[in-house]
């Protein structure tokens, strides 16, 4: 069983704590990625899990083993941890050819020569680089590093492989190959992978779970969708996505007992769904949420639609982003016609009622 | 980690034994140069004295006095020039690249591993003949070109480190050659000023066989020469000569105490 | 005048002096010495009649050539492999997260920073016989055995030099070696560990071969030090007792300025470059010959 648990981590250094009561899940096999802004402590939990920083407090388990836990003096040492590392540098030894690389694990642990071989083959196989086995590193691209450093993790057959960036050295169109590899490899594999980025995208395309990190914090842990659309507070919501979501700062007031957002420039009448709870709330400073797909922009006014003028239009391929001004808000609006928009026009927004979001201004949670 | 592993209290006592080896001589120096003649021969080479006597420091600061002098002029002269026609060679080097210009630093870089037992005897004609020989400055001359080499080296490597794109943006704006080294490399060069100058310092203190073989009469010598006299004649004043070493140890020591991080990236270089 | 040009003829005359003045000094001086190494001068006057390669002749038979050149033998097989060794074993020790690390380093070094004339001065009174702090040291510590004549014994005096300059280098030994340590990435030693390699293996497998810049910078310097040393073995003890640590420079200066046989004192530096340009040249070629 390749699981993994997280529980309290929390890892200062000096006054500020780079990780601070960090409680997570991973089960086995699965492939979770860890995301967030640079500085939120997601390489700190990648190394806690490897074993090469020592944490102040918290437990991590391997399955059923305790592995580290500095209330109890337990911390096993990385070599001992059976864990798989890629690095973001990838770590190749220049001094030692391709197949010196993928060995050199297999050697520390005294494997004999021809299932070294034989392993080292097999790996080099599934990453398509068997031709570079006998080169050394030093005149290949980034892209067969890469592969290098993945084979030199497989070939230890191990139960969980962590991943801090592996991908942010590759050019653009290499990235997305190499995402979809990856995913493919560690499904064919059966391990369990936790994979560390700061690109929202990635961590969406590759992730079967997500957990999204800020400022040694743990946001919220989930699926692609449930964060995609159910965000549970105002920073995994403008974080996910992108164009990013909208926000729109108002408050929330009763007008003939029906409660409503004052966005300033307008009364914004929330859907019949949305009364109650909003009812209930004595919250009243909120921030409205809307993604830029869900904005509806119509020249002509609309019942329950706000005024804004057209900024800029952006032709991404099939759609546009129509970047626009509501008074003070600027919002971004995603379209698929946009022959009739001109920078400057007036036009109307109007939102999809089931697709909108409440947050509590101050503590960020959502209410809705 | 509450006690201690034994690992680490090995590395400890490892390194402790070493920074001692390292000491030991100097400390020796130091409390012997502190005591009078009588408890040098009483007492053990590393205890300190029982009553300490600044006497043995100023006999030999008076022998040492005018060697003293000539060594601080030698030292600020010969930085200088070196300095300069270092910086300028360096800047050639590594921003206006030429045809040859590779060889040229290999022929430059060779000097510093050219052993001065061939430049000894025809040194020592020339500056006969030039009618320098056996006086300051006979060695003011040699520092300022045997530096330069050096400098040249560590102006070198602390320029590679300025981007190609501060150079080149100058260019666009219209400026030549000199003029960049004016307004842009030498603002910048404070660093390697620090760097060439003080590995210049050091070395041209410690000089002693360019001492010996170019100065004559007593006026003349620089301070390691004459300390080495100190060291001959004296024989068995311990306390003496080991003052004499201390005051032509305590400045190049003083500087490496305090600005050692400068001269390592000197010596580092190379 | 095109601007180009005159850029070129001003750079040209701003470096010509530099060059200039270090192409004589260096080059010039290097052919004629080895043009007086060609000539019978003996005495105060010069004299340039070529002799051919004479004095190298008597050079290979003269007992005291080979007494030097054995000593810089010495030198070579025992100083140079072993400064190296003491500076790698302490940029090791000092790469654990020593606390207090700058100050060991600052402290290591401080023997670098003295001229060679103290370092002879500071070991002459250690090896003192009578009263110098090792033998006097050795006694107190009831070691009474291990005194020695040191440096008045003509058996082990090289052996005692060797151990000074030991002593003089280690720290920058240490440096060089510590900056080529430090100078592996991070990520190598954390893949290593994270791939099971326990310290001692970290080191022999994954340090020490990416060290290879480091051996061959301390090694040419230490090289070129070993053939070139004069300072300290002469201030120490003018290469006695007798001739017994006389080395090549030593000889060299002995033969020139004490016998004023200035062709044979020639000759004995020739061969002292050339030595250094066997150990030298390699090394600069295959560093700048990728450029």
């Amino acid at each position: 069983m390749a699981s993994l648990t997280i529980k309290g981590l929390t890892k200062k250094y000096g006054e500020t704590a780079a990780v601070e009561n960090l409680s997570l899940e991973v089960r086995d096999q699965e492939f979770v990625v860890l995301v967030g802004p640079s500085g939120c402590g997601k390489t700190t939990t990648l190394n806690s899990i490897a074993g090469l920083v020592e944490i102040d407090a918290g437990e991590i388990w391997f399955g059923d083993e305790l592995v580290t836990s500095p209330e109890q003096g337990i911390s096993k040492i990385p070599q001992k941890r059976e864990v798989a590392m890629v690095f973001q540098d990838y770590a190749i030894y220049p001094h030692m050819t391709v197949f010196g690389n993928m060995a050199f694990p297999l050697e520390i642990r005294k494997i004999n020569k021809r299932e070294v071989e034989a392993r080292v083959r097999k790996a080099a196989q599934l990453l398509e680089i068997e031709g570079l086995l006998h080169r050394k590193p030093r005149a290949l691209s980034g892209g067969q590093r890469q592969r290098i450093a993945l084979g030199r993790a497989m070939v230890r057959n191990p139960k969980v492989f962590l991943l801090d960036e592996p991908l942010a050295n590759l050019d653009a169109k290499l990235r997305v190959r190499a995402r979809v590899e990856l995913k493919k490899l560690q499904r064919e594999l059966g391990v369990t992978a936790i994979f560390v980025t700061h690109d929202q995208i990635e961590a969406m395309t590759i992730g079967d779970r997500i957990a999204v990190m800020n400022d040694g914090h743990l946001e919220q842990m989930g699926t692609p969708a449930e964060l995609y659309h159910k965000p549970r507070n105002r920073f995994v919501a403008g974080f996910i996505g992108s164009p990013p979501m909208n926000m729109l700062d108002g408050r929330l007031e009763k007008k003939d007992g029906v409660p409503v957002i004052d966005l300033g420039l307008g009364i914004y009448e929330l859907p019949r769904k949305a009364r109650g709870p909003m009812q209930e709330t004595t919250v009243s400073e909120i921030t409205l949420g809307i993604r830029p797909e869900n904005v509806v922009v119509t020249k002509e006014g609309k019942r329950n639609a706000l005024e804004a003028t057209v900024i800029h239009v952006e032709l991404t391929g099939k759609e546009s982003n129509v970047h626009l001004e509501a008074g003070e808000f600027p919002l971004i609006a995603i379209r698929t016609s946009t022959q009739d928009l001109r920078a400057g026009d007036t036009v109307w927004l109007s939102f999809d009622d089931e697709k909108i979001h409440v947050f509590d201004r101050k503590s960020g949670k959502a209410l809705l | 980690m509450k006690t201690p592993k034994l690992s680490r209290i090995v590395l400890y006592v490892l390194l402790g034994l070493f920074a001692v080896f390292s000491l030991l001589p100097l400390w020796s120096c130091v409390v012997t140069a502190l005591k009078t003649s009588k408890e040098v021969i009483l007492t053990t080479p590393v205890t300190p004295p029982h009553q300490p006597t600044l006497v043995p420091l100023m006999e030999s600061l008076d022998y040492l006095r005018r060697p003293l002098m000539n060594s601080l002029v030698l030292v600020g002269s010969g930085i200088m020039v070196s300095c300069f026609f270092g910086s300028i060679l360096g800047y050639v080097f590594s921003k206006r690249r030429f045809r040859g210009s590779t060889i040229l630093l290999v022929l430059v870089i060779l000097c510093l591993y050219i052993p001065p037992q061939v430049q000894l005897i025809p040194m020592v004609q020339t500056m006969s003949k030039v009618g320098l020989h056996g006086n300051l400055g006979a060695l003011v001359l040699l520092y300022m070109i045997f530096g330069t080499p050096m400098c040249a080296f560590i102006f070198k490597t602390l320029y590679d480190e300025i981007p190609d794109s501060f150079i080149n943006a100058a260019k666009v704006d219209g400026a030549g050659t000199w003029m960049i080294y004016r307004r842009i490399m030498l603002p910048l060069s404070v660093i390697p000023f620090v760097v060439a100058a003080l590995l210049q310092v050091t070395v041209i203190w410690n000089d002693y066989i360019w001492g010996l073989v170019l100065t004559v009469g007593e006026a003349n010598l620089p301070v390691t020469v004459a300390m080495a006299n100190l060291k001959g004649s004296f024989v068995a004043e311990w306390n003496l000569q080991m003052a004499g070493a201390l005051w032509v140890a305590l400045p190049t020591l003083i500087i490496f105490i305090f600005l050692g991080k400068y001269v390592m990236r000197g010596y580092a270089g190379v | 005048m095109d601007p180009k040009k005159k850029e070129r003829i001003s750079t040209a005359l701003i470096t010509l002096p530099a060059f200039a003045s270090i192409f004589f000094f260096f080059y010039c001086f290097s052919g004629w010495n080895f043009f007086i190494s060609l000539t019978d001068w003996e005495g105060f006057v010069p004299s340039y009649n070529l002799v051919g390669f004479k004095n190298y002749a008597v050079l290979f038979q003269d007992p005291l050539f080979w007494i030097s050149f054995k000593n810089n033998l010495l030198l070579i097989l025992i100083f140079v492999p072993g400064v190296m060794l003491v500076g790698l074993i302490l940029a090791i020790l000092l790469d654990q997260r020593v606390r207090g690390e700058g100050v060991f380093r600052t402290i290591y070094l401080l023997p670098f920073a003295l001229s060679f004339v103290v370092t002879a001065a500071l070991w002459a009174w250690m090896y003192s016989p009578r009263v110098g702090t090792l033998n006097v040291l050795l006694e107190r510590l009831g070691l009474g055995l291990l005194k020695s004549e040191w440096i008045t014994d003509p058996h082990i005096v090289m052996y005692c030099i060797i151990v000074a300059l030991i002593w003089q280098f280690a720290g920058y030994s240490g440096i060089i070696f510590l900056a080529g340590i430090r100078s592996i990435p991070g990520s190598h030693i954390a893949a290593a560990k994270v791939d099971g390699a326990s310290s001692f293996t970290i080191y022999r497998r994954i340090v020490l071969p990416q060290l290879k810049p480091s051996f061959t910078t301390a090694f040419i310097i230490f090289m070129c030090f070993a053939l070139k040393a004069f300072d300290f073995i002469w201030v120490l003890n003018r290469g006695g007792p007798g001739y017994s640590s006389h080395i090549l420079g030593v000889s060299m200066y002995k033969e020139t300025f004490g016998l004023d046989r200035f062709a044979y004192g020639a000759a004995y530096s020739m061969i002292i470059l050339v030595l250094s340009l066997v150990v030298v040249v390699p090394f600069l070629s295959r560093v700048y010959r990728r450029e």
